[in-house]
């Protein structure tokens, strides 16, 4: 990102700062009146104060033990993990493929890759199920419920989309190192791993970071396809909420939530610069 | 940018010929055999269901299930199905959900990403900020929100103290539920657009803009002018996204409304989703879904088009 003198505040004239920073109440004011909850004891919460007599720490560390937190947030890890790996190598052979070689049904397969996110996910989930349930009756395993059953369902957005942005990354990148390797005698996987790889790290990073994040963030999939021992966080996270006798807790609903916003805002922070270049990839050229 | 002259080769990216080269397999067919099997078997499997008699009961047969033709899509329609009431509604709620978050975030995201792309001290700052609600998985967004619109919640108590409603201002329930969700949403996504058009901003070369200057243009007239106009394009495809996002958005609706939602909030994933998991009528709920794949294939239709424009050359 280059610095472009030309934009500057004077469009906005004295309006720049109101502006700006009436922008940034809106977006800090309910995520601060968040935290605030999370500090508030749940009787308090109840009792409608506005504004805690008390502020305590207690929600942050009762969450821990009043659901199986830490068991929740290691399954959201593993599952994250491994669909973020399994979308990344199989995105990248798909891309390679699809970026170095001209055969018939690729441009098939690229408008495929482009409309697979805008099919809506709660169309899929029956049918998955169906699929999965019909898989398990043939082979004798039970699978649904498992970490892998989701590991595999997540590919279904997360392998389009790493697909597709390597793409979108090879195609910009030029072949003449590839060529020159293999007139050196390199096979196409000495290629791919030697020189390709290396020269797209960040789309792959972006990929795989942003299949994380999505899979970290899933809702629908992970109620339907997980049990008690096997629920990913964003799940359990909901179980705060009239759990027994349908009383919410309301402060360690939003201490828990809180922590799931931070490690992901954390990881998107890291990645931002990557992360928004891939997001707008192929808008903007 | 001058281009550069490359001899005429045969590859595959350049030649204007199509030439005919086999991928190595062992790179290709496992991703396509994935995406295959769970994508484009899923929506066969869909579409199937749709046409056929399948329920929670008789699931574990669904290969053999009787086929019903079109009762299925009648049953959507004529709202027979989990609640009572029609698709037809849903998909009406659903596209008023997604245009009005759409319009009230392409302001914002404009407006936004103007004030950002200003080189302060603090531009630095700005941007975080300005991201920050994107960076908030949306089940997180939808506990606060559900949080804020409680009826001695945040956004009651601050409409009472300026003397409008109060207390018995019940957002999560009925018709008002929609405005509920459309406020979240919009909060939520308007860094997507704030995203697409300070990239856009990005890219237009300084060159166009200081000859504008040159010839006497103000900075508004610029604005307006040269920025908005060359902005179009990205624009575009960040409307269309979005657009197909606040469609297709399960979460933050599912998380503060639950399933099956209060009646102005019952958008079609949610929909879907209570008539297929809460009263397992999956053929219906199939139909429902096979219904709104055509209609969100509208937006995604004008994308895959608007995005061919720019995959670099020679690509597709």
């Amino acid at each position: 990102m280059h610095r472009q003198p030309w934009i500057n505040r004077k469009i906005f004239g004295p309006l720049y700062w109101p502006l700006t920073l009436g922008l940034i109440a809106i977006v800090a004011a309910p995520l601060a009146y968040a935290i605030l909850i999370s500090l508030t004891p749940d009787s308090e919460v109840r009792a409608g104060n506005l504004l805690p007599t008390t502020v305590k720490w207690h929600n942050y560390v009762r969450m821990w033990s009043t659901l199986p937190l830490a068991r929740d947030l290691a399954n959201s890890l593993v599952v994250c993990l491994a669909s973020g790996c399994l979308a990344v190598l199989l995105g990248l052979g798909l891309a390679y493929g699809l970026s170095r070689f001209a055969f018939r049904g690729r441009k098939g397969i690229l408008i495929g890759l482009l409309c697979a996110h805008s099919i809506p996910h709660v169309m899929l989930l029956l049918p998955l199920f169906v699929l999965l349930a019909s898989i398990q009756q043939a082979i004798h395993t039970v699978f649904i419920g498992s970490r892998w059953a989701l590991v595999l369902v997540y590919l279904t957005f997360a392998l389009p989309f790493a697909g597709w942005l390597i793409f979108t990354y090879l195609a910009g990148v030029g072949e003449e190192v590839e060529e020159a390797a293999r007139l050196d005698g390199c096979t196409r996987f000495q290629v791919l791993y030697h020189i390709v790889v290396p020269m797209i790290r960040p789309a792959i990073a972006v990929s795989f970071v942003f299949s994380f994040l999505t899979a970290w963030s899933d809702v629908l999939f992970a109620s339907v396809l997980t049990d008690k021992a096997t629920r990913t966080v964003a799940v359990g996270v909901q179980t705060f909420i009239g759990q027994s006798s349908g009383e919410v807790f309301w402060g360690q609903l939003l201490a828990a939530s809180l922590l799931n916003a931070a490690i992901v805002a954390t990881l998107f922070a890291f990645c931002q610069r990557y992360l928004v270049g891939g997001l707008t990839a192929g808008a903007v050229q | 940018m001058p281009k550069r002259v490359r001899p005429p080769r045969k590859s595959a990216v350049v030649s204007k010929r199509p030439v005919r080269r086999r991928p190595p397999y062992w790179a290709v067919a496992p991703g396509l055999t994935f995406t295959l099997v769970l994508i484009v078997v899923p929506l066969a499997i869909g579409l199937f269901i749709s046409f056929s008699d399948v329920t929670g009961a008789t699931v574990a047969t669904w290969t053999s299930a009787p086929f019903l033709g079109l009762s299925n899509y009648g049953d959507a329609l004529s709202g027979e199905g989990a609640l009572g009431t029609s698709v037809v509604r849903s998909l009406l709620i659903s596209i008023a959900f997604a245009l009005t978050t759409t319009i009230i975030i392409t302001p914002l995201g404009i407006l936004s990403a103007l004030l950002a792309a200003a080189p302060t001290r603090f531009s630095g700052v700005i941007r975080v900020c300005f991201i920050l609600p994107y960076a908030i998985p949306p089940f997180v967004n939808g506990v606060i929100w559900r949080l804020l619109f409680l009826n001695d919640g945040l956004i009651n108590r601050i409409s009472a103290a300026v003397g409008l409603g109060g207390k018995h201002v019940y957002w999560l329930l009925g018709e008002r539920s929609f405005w509920a969700i459309v406020i979240a949403d919009a909060w939520a996504s308007w860094p997507f657009i704030f995203l697409f058009v300070l990239a856009g901003l990005q890219g237009i070369p300084a060159e166009t803009l200081e000859s504008a200057y040159i010839d006497g243009a103000s900075r508004l007239r610029a604005t307006w002018s040269i920025k908005l106009p060359m902005l179009r394009r990205v624009l575009a495809l960040a409307l269309l996204l979005s657009t197909i996002n606040h469609f297709n958005n399960f979460t933050l609706p599912y998380v503060m409304l639950g399933a099956p939602a209060p009646s102005g909030g019952n958008v079609i994933p949610l929909h879907i989703y209570s008539t297929t998991f809460t009263t397992f009528q999956f053929g219906v709920g199939a139909a429902m879904g096979v219904i709104s794949v055509c209609l969100v294939a509208i937006p995604a239709i004008a994308y895959v088009r608007a995005v061919r424009l720019s995959i670099p050359r020679g690509v597709a």
